[in-house]
């Protein structure tokens, strides 16, 4: 029995995508032969100059669109090509997909690569693009996709493997959907593990942690879900509820992975929030203070949220088990913005945990968004002051350079009129509120002016994952303004974004589609 | 009659079935070994290995076999919990052993390259106040040699771990390790040094065996084919082991004038195997025929069933095929190479190819 799994572009290029890691370990584990390919790395570490910027944060959307990322494979078909014959090299019978939104159109052309090159292999698809039932059907007209997996595939894609080595009943297998005819069915809905702890370690195999951006951490993931469900995020859509491996668990995972990586020195936990349940995370750090699995130059790294139980001794047991640093997502010094975000933290909570953060020598990263829907100038100038008083004590913050972008299935993307949205809804970047008062160049005005207060208070910015602030600015405007058809204006930032990166390709030939039809037109 | 008791009674009578020869058995075996196959993070050399295989699930063993061999787990003396990979890699490797700390009359020993034998779990089994004896499989105590038997980087880790558990052993009685190495072409040289990093670490046993042979490609790593060099490196080992003090147990030379007498095995009588997927076995070098427990009732069901029954019975008879093959049965039996390869599986075809030049 052999598979093989593919992630295709665009995910992240510092670790491994954890999706393949997994699964690839939970199929070991079932006996199934399996092979990772991780095409998004490939790419990304064999990319041109013109492509340069692909794989920058703020310049995922190119990979939602289906002509650029066509067109784009379709120059390098070779390289794909050839790609493609080491991902059946062992024969496999089946390759699967991970696939997230940002990945569903190269996941189609290169699904569809392999059917040319054998129609009988069975493709499968899996990953969180399919909390959203439009995206099974797309995938199924779109694509040559046989089985899509539905939730969490741990089980689901072993006892599918071994049911279509054995020619046996597919409708047996709970948690998948294919095609019948024209219609598609649905198999009983699989159960969620009830237990993390047995979840089979992440395995590397084929991913060395060395051929990543990164290779100096370890990647992990020991929960699934999140304790709060905040009204813009989307997560609770696809992990109900929240789980967790124990401390122990984790600890283990930790020092076998230091077996192969003994350089590696810190882990980065990927985890919505590491905090969520503080006896765990007391556990843990006692188990990395007694057994160091790096020894001293061991460090690690986490989200977290405000739990008003992280008290300083607790915040000083994390720093003595070599936590450097904890990103908060903060996102807003207003309660009132924060109540209606959901988010279940008092704003004194924060500012103390920052504090008690900082005495203990641990480093803290915020996470800010700006125009959440209902936020008013006021409410903005609360975040303002927010880190006015304790941005001394934050290394660094992060504001999103999206702003405030509406996630698919999250509450706020649900229900737009209890948000005063405009409807119907036009874009996930560029909405706005029935008012006109919160556009998306009003966000990035909010945005340019927290970094500005930011940066007059000392207190260190991140700007932006890959790209420099005024390229995104000018490419974000560009692409705003021609979302929005004001060619003029699109093509105005365009050509300032072209005279700080004159060789991206999307934007050239952006900005000369735009000349050659509108302004001819004119 | 209390756990210990029942321990002992079983082991009294089972040696006096033994010795009186019965084939079938009222007492239960005195050793279980329970496979546990786990991934694995080397290559060695000399593996069995097969590309892929289903690693154990302590809640699958429960429900298919912990009723049925519920008797024997109550009686052994041992239970060796070894089998393809690295037990303590799995993530319940922990529960594992706690799973059979439960019968803490029994000795457990497992076997480990190493690398998983962290101090954290080196200091939970000696926490679990239950005897283990530990092999740890190193084969060579120097970064090369151990890269190249191992085809791994994962001496650094390995010594770590050695160092830490060697000193913690000090601290209890109910601990034994033996540093174990398979000796083949590509480290036999390195066997003295072995003993005396043994020496230095204070293993309670060096323990050599020779490899078997299990693919063809892995022919010539048998120290059949360096006999001389094999029996040299045994000497110096052997009086090394003298002067150090330490315990080395090693195999039979080559060529030698004289063997032990051929031994009737005792195996069949004390000893059961059982894989995951409840085939049953007497030992590790047992030909094709094998029974499952699945399709059983009892245990007792398959101790005294046709299979054993008749391995017994030819056992005594001296007509049964292990001493032709086996080191362990037959001891002279080294001299033919047909004992270090395991003909378990192959084909007659295939058994020539493995003769060719032997
Ligand atoms: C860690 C993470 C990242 C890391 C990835 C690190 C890595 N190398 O893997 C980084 C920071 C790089 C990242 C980036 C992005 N992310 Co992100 N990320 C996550 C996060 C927090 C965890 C994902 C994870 O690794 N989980 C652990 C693994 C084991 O779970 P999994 O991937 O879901 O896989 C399981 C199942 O989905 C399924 N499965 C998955 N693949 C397959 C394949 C087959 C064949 C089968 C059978 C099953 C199967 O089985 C797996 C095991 O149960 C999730 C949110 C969350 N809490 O889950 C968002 C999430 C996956 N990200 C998301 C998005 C959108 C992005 C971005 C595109 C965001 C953006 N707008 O820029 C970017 C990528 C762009 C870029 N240029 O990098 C979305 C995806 C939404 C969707 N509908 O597809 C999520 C769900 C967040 C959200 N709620 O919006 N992300």
């Amino acid at each position: 029995m052999r598979i093989s799994l593919v992630k295709c572009p665009v995910w992240g290029t510092r670790e491994p995508p954890l999706a393949l890691a997994q699964l690839s370990g939970d199929l070991k584990t079932a006996g199934i032969e399996v092979k990772s390919f991780d095409l998004n790395n490939y790419l990304y570490k064999n990319r041109d100059m013109s492509f340069t910027n692909l794989w920058a944060w703020e310049q995922v959307s190119f990979w939602y669109q289906k002509k650029e990322v066509f067109d784009f494979f379709d120059s390098i078909l070779p390289k794909l090509e050839s790609y493609v014959d080491d991902i059946l090299e062992n024969d496999p019978r089946i390759v699967g997909f991970s696939l997230e939104s940002s990945s569903f159109y190269a996941t189609v052309y290169i699904s569809g690569l392999i059917k040319k090159r054998n129609k009988n292999i069975k493709i499968f698809f899996g990953g969180q693009f399919f909390y959203d039932r439009r995206n099974i059907e797309r995938c199924f007209e779109e694509s040559k996709v046989d089985y899509i997996l539905l939730g969490e595939g741990d089980v689901t894609v072993c006892e599918l493997v071994k049911i279509l080595y054995k020619d046996g009943d597919v409708s047996s297998c709970d948690g998948i959907c294919y095609k019948d005819g024209n219609k598609i069915v649905f198999t009983k809905q699989r159960e969620m593990l009830k237990n993390l702890d047995n979840l089979p370690f992440l395995d590397f195999t084929d991913m060395s942690l060395n051929d990543y951006d990164d290779n100096e951490h370890l990647p992990l993931m020991t929960s699934r879900g999140c304790v709060w469900a905040c009204k813009f995020c989307s997560t609770h859509s696809f992990w109900h509820g929240y789980r967790q491996m124990c401390a122990e668990r984790i600890h283990q995972e930790i020092a076998y992975h230091k077996i192969a990586y003994p350089t590696a020195g810190h882990i980065d936990f990927q985890d919505l929030e590491f905090n969520a349940d503080v006896n765990r995370l007391k556990e843990f750090c006692r188990l990395m203070i007694k057994y160091p699995p790096f020894g001293s130059k061991q460090y690690w790294l986490s989200n977290a949220i405000v739990n008003p139980l992280m008290t300083k001794d607790v915040l000083a047991l994390v720093k003595e088990s070599g936590c450097k640093k904890l990103i908060f997502g903060i996102e807003s010094g207003s309660q009132k913005v924060l109540d209606s975000m959901g988010k279940k933290y008092r704003v004194q909570d924060a500012k103390r945990i920052i504090k008690d953060a900082y005495d203990v020598g641990l480093k803290v990263t915020t996470n800010f968004m700006f125009g959440f829907p209902g936020e008013t100038e006021e409410d903005f100038n609360e975040t303002l002051s927010f880190v006015k008083e304790v941005g001394k004590y934050i290394e660094r913050v992060y504001p999103s350079r999206t702003y405030f972008a509406m996630e698919e299935f999250s509450y706020v993307y649900d229900n737009p009129e209890e948000f005063n949205i405009k409807t119907p809804f036009n874009h996930h970047l560029y909405w706005q509120t029935k008012d006109g008062v919160n556009t998306y160049p009003v966000r990035l005005k909010r945005c340019q002016k927290f970094e500005e207060v930011c940066k007059d208070n000392g207190v260190n910015v991140d700007c932006g994952v890959k790209t420099a602030v005024l390229m995104d600015e000018y490419f974000n405007l560009g692409f705003y303004y021609d979302h929005e058809r004001q060619y003029d204006r699109a093509l105005e930032y365009f050509e300032k974004y072209l005279e700080l990166d004159s060789q991206n390709e999307i934007i050239k030939r952006r900005f000369n589609e735009i000349k050659g039809t509108h302004h001819a037109r004119k | 009659m209390n756990k210990e008791n029942l321990v002992e009674a079983n082991r009294n009578l089972n040696f006096l079935e033994y010795e009186q020869k019965k084939v079938v058995l009222e007492s239960y075996p005195t050793s279980i070994f329970v496979q546990i196959d786990a991934p694995c993070n080397q290559d060695c050399l000399f593996c069995s290995r097969p590309e892929s295989y289903p690693y154990f699930n302590l809640e699958e063993f429960k429900s298919k076999y912990e009723r049925k061999l519920m008797p024997v787990l109550e009686r052994v003396e041992r239970i060796n919990i070894t089998g393809s990979g690295e037990l303590l890699s799995l993530p319940e490797a922990k529960k594992n052993l706690e799973y059979f700390n439960q019968f803490s009359y029994a000795e457990k020993m497992f076997a480990t390259n190493g690398s998983t034998l962290t101090p954290k779990m080196a200091d939970s089994i000696i926490e679990s106040n239950n005897r283990y004896l530990i092999h740890i499989s190193m084969h060579s105590c120097d970064p090369i040699t151990h890269k190249i038997m191992t085809k791994s980087n994962t001496y650094g880790a390995v010594m770590q771990n050695v160092d830490y558990i060697m000193k913690a052993k000090k601290n209890t009685d109910k601990l034994r390790v033996n540093f174990i190495f398979v000796a083949t072409t590509e480290n036999i040289e390195k066997l003295p040094d072995y003993v005396k990093f043994a020496a230095e670490k204070g293993a309670d046993n060096v323990v050599v065996y020779y490899n078997f042979v299990y693919r063809l490609d892995q022919k010539y790593l048998s120290t059949y084919f360096a006999k001389d060099k094999t029996n040299e490196m045994f000497d110096k080992a052997w009086q090394l082991s003298k002067q150090l003090n330490v315990n080395l147990q090693l195999p039979q030379r080559y060529n030698q004038k004289e063997y032990p007498s051929e031994s009737m095995c005792r195996e069949a009588w004390t000893q059961l195997m059982i894989n995951p997927s409840g085939d049953i076995i007497t030992c590790d070098a047992a030909g094709d025929q094998r029974e499952t427990i699945l399709d059983k009732e009892t245990f007792m069901d398959v101790w005294n069933g046709k299979y054993f029954v008749e391995i017994r019975k030819k056992l005594l008879n001296g007509n049964s095929a292990c001493s032709n093959f086996c080191i362990r049965a037959n001891q002279a039996s080294l001299n033919k190479f047909n004992s270090h390869f395991i003909t378990r599986g192959k084909s007659k075809e295939e058994i020539d190819k493995f003769m060719e030049n032997a």
